[in-house]
């Protein structure tokens, strides 16, 4: 259906010929076309390449009108040829909003409440599909569903002169709180446009099920945050992706520690790794390969000067309730335990401290930190889960500082570390810890 | 293992399957996976047309009110899922021997019952596909997946069976209509009331 028509300088590789026949327009610059705006229902497949020949590039926008208290977040999900996402780096949303290569990205838009950017030639070329999606934020506690949302629609236009190609208007929703407004495909080596416009009522967790996004939990339960510590903050997704979790992935960030009244409480730290179990493809069947032992430890200062270590080795496992008010649970010594290791720390004694440096070390075996997946979890009642992945190794190095807890004023501040040592006391001495050192074992 | 055909081809039947009469013809799909909007509800439709491309009597266009043609060649069996195979959503059960001698050609269509109502087409449709069967081994010989290409459609032509000489054959016709049911059994010269 042809609803509208405009004339625009434009940048398509044509044949104006073919153009002028198509539409009956016969004018006079060779670069003068006449693009129509194509309405489209629900369930229409159109061609977007072969209707635009040597467009590589399209601007993807959503709008909508929500009423107050609804708030709207638009992402995309990259899809492999089982429909499913290939690596969870393929879903693209606010925490998240740009692909590794670029060539899929999230924006404000301008025009519209939120825009895609696509490369088209650049899309990685295990993905099939890409399906744009728009969930209300936090609708089930919220009672919110997309019948108090109007005027959806999804159009698609052109990079340059931002020209509409494509208008799909969504209707008819009842009790849907997460959609799929529509999905670009690969058919025959040409990009065509699939009109959705249905969805799920399990919000976002039903619809990353759906494409095969793993979500532990939809929604923190803590109460409404103040800054620095929103739940939206930058954060890409790793599996498996928590909303309601705030991962430091680059070496120096920081993230504070928000208190929501009176003290901090307890703040804890887990380590947790990958429990290797093989299977041997022998006469014997199950073969479980040695599992390797991570094992956690912190150094502390505290704000009266006084300096030490919390580690299995040596049993050193310190106390909570006393000084120095951090405690390790026992000792994982084969990563059987699927809760991994954990320290406390007592966040009531917030001004007992200075600094914390959480770390981890290989206690015998080799430094195989690829293979065990290390990550740290540090979780507060009042804020969301602050997690630091081991995703960076040195094969050659038994100890890596993780984290750093400093406090400042009330309340503890969680940078990024993820450097690697040679053993305690090279790690003692880059943080500046500067204790005597010697070997021991457990 | 089953001819597969890409939309317009087609194959012999009897002619690579000598002595066959006894058939069926297995029609599936997959419809919405979504929570929102109403629920899908497929039916397909057999038209028994002469040489004209139309059928001679009412009769001859079974479905769900009519599930047999009156020579007794086609029987719908409903919502019939014990047929040879699995996951096919209805079958039609054919005799060739039996089929009247007016009767050129079978065609299988595929609607969506209420669709315009529904706001429904054959976009919203996935996996749609037809196979025909050896009645008496469940051999699939035939088989189409209609793929890619509908989207607005509300009826589908899937395929039709038709006389070659003295054989019969399967063309994969994969023609879609924006008028469901009704409008395809009146192109089919059907009265519809």
């Amino acid at each position: 259906m042809i609803v509208g028509t405009s004339i625009l300088s434009c940048f398509f590789k044509l044949d104006t010929m073919r153009r002028r026949h198509a539409f009956g327009e016969a004018k006079f610059s060779k670069i003068k076309v006449i693009v129509m705006t194509m309405t489209i229902v629900k369930g229409q497949k159109v061609d977007i390449t072969k209707q635009f020949p040597g467009l590589s590039k399209v601007i993807v926008g959503l709008g909508w009108r929500a009423g107050n208290g609804i708030e709207l977040d638009a992402s995309a999900f990259q899809l492999g040829a089982s429909g499913k996402v290939n690596r969870e780096e393929d879903f693209i949303f606010y925490g998240n909003p740009r692909s590794v290569n670029g060539a899929v990205s999230l924006r404000d838009g301008s025009g519209d409440n939120q825009q895609f950017e696509l490369d088209l030639a650049a899309i990685t070329s295990d993905v099939e599909k890409i399906a744009f999606t728009i969930t209300i934020y936090d609708a089930i506690t919220r009672g919110q569903t997309f019948r108090q949302v109007s005027d959806l629609y999804l159009r698609i236009m052109h990079p340059v002169t931002f020209v509409e190609m494509i208008r799909f208007p969504l209707v008819d929703f009842t009790t849907e709180n997460s959609i799929v407004t529509g999905e670009l495909y690969r058919y025959k080596g040409e990009w065509k446009f699939n009109a959705i416009g249905s969805g799920f009522n399990g919000g976002l967790a039903a619809l990353c099920g759906n494409f095969g996004v793993e979500v532990a939990q939809e929604q923190p339960s803590s109460p409404p945050p103040p800054p620095p510590a929103p739940p939206k903050v930058e954060q890409p997704p790793e599996p498996p992706i928590n909303l309601s979790k705030v991962e430091l992935t680059k070496k120096g960030e920081t993230i504070s520690l928000r208190k929501s009244s009176g003290a901090l409480g307890q703040i804890s730290v887990n380590l947790n790794w990958n429990r290797k179990v093989k299977k041997s493809i022998g006469f014997l069947g199950f073969d479980k390969s040695s599992g390797i032992d991570l094992d956690l430890g912190c150094l502390y200062e505290l704000s009266d000067g006084y300096k030490g270590c919390i580690q299995a080795l040596g049993r050193k496992f310190g106390q909570y309730t006393d000084f120095p008010f951090i405690e390790l649970d026992g000792d994982d010594r084969t990563g059987a335990r699927t809760d991994g290791e954990n320290l406390r720390i007592n966040g009531n004694q917030v001004r007992e401290f200075s600094r914390v440096l959480i770390f981890a070390y290989i206690y015998d075996g080799v430094a195989k930190w690829a293979e065990t997946d290390g990550v740290v979890t540090i979780k507060q009642a009042d804020n969301p889960e602050i997690v630091v992945r081991m995703d960076v190794h040195d094969p050659r190095k038994i100890m890596c500082a993780i984290a750093m807890i400093e406090r400042k004023d009330d309340t503890f501040q969680i940078k990024r570390l993820v450097e690697y040592f040679n053993g305690h006391e090279q790690m003692d001495r880059h943080y500046g810890w500067n204790m005597r050192w010697a070997a021991g074992s457990k | 293992m089953a001819v597969s055909l890409q939309k317009g081809q087609k194959v012999d039947l009897t002619k690579t399957n000598p002595g066959l009469t006894q058939i069926k013809v297995g029609l599936g799909w997959d419809t919405n996976k979504y929570d929102g909007g109403g629920e899908f509800d497929l039916d397909v439709s057999v038209f028994l047309l002469n040489e004209l491309g139309k059928v001679e009597d009412d009769k001859h266009f079974v479905f769900f009110n009519n599930p047999q043609s009156p020579d007794g060649s086609v029987v719908h069996s409903g919502d019939n899922r014990t047929g040879a195979g699995d996951g096919d959503d209805e079958v039609i059960e054919i005799d060739l021997s039996k089929v009247s001698a007016s009767v050129q050609k079978v065609a299988f269509t595929i609607t969506i019952y209420d669709a315009a109502t529904r706001n429904q087409n054959f976009g919203q449709v996935s996996n749609a596909y037809a196979r025909v069967l050896s009645a008496s081994s469940g051999e699939e010989l035939i088989r189409y997946d209609l793929g890619e290409d509908f989207s607005v459609e509300t009826a589908v032509v899937v395929g039709e069976l038709y006389r070659h000489g003295s054989e019969w054959k399967f063309s994969a016709v994969g023609a879609g209509y924006k008028d469901g049911l009704a409008g395809l059994a009146r192109d089919y010269g059907v009265n519809i009331g």
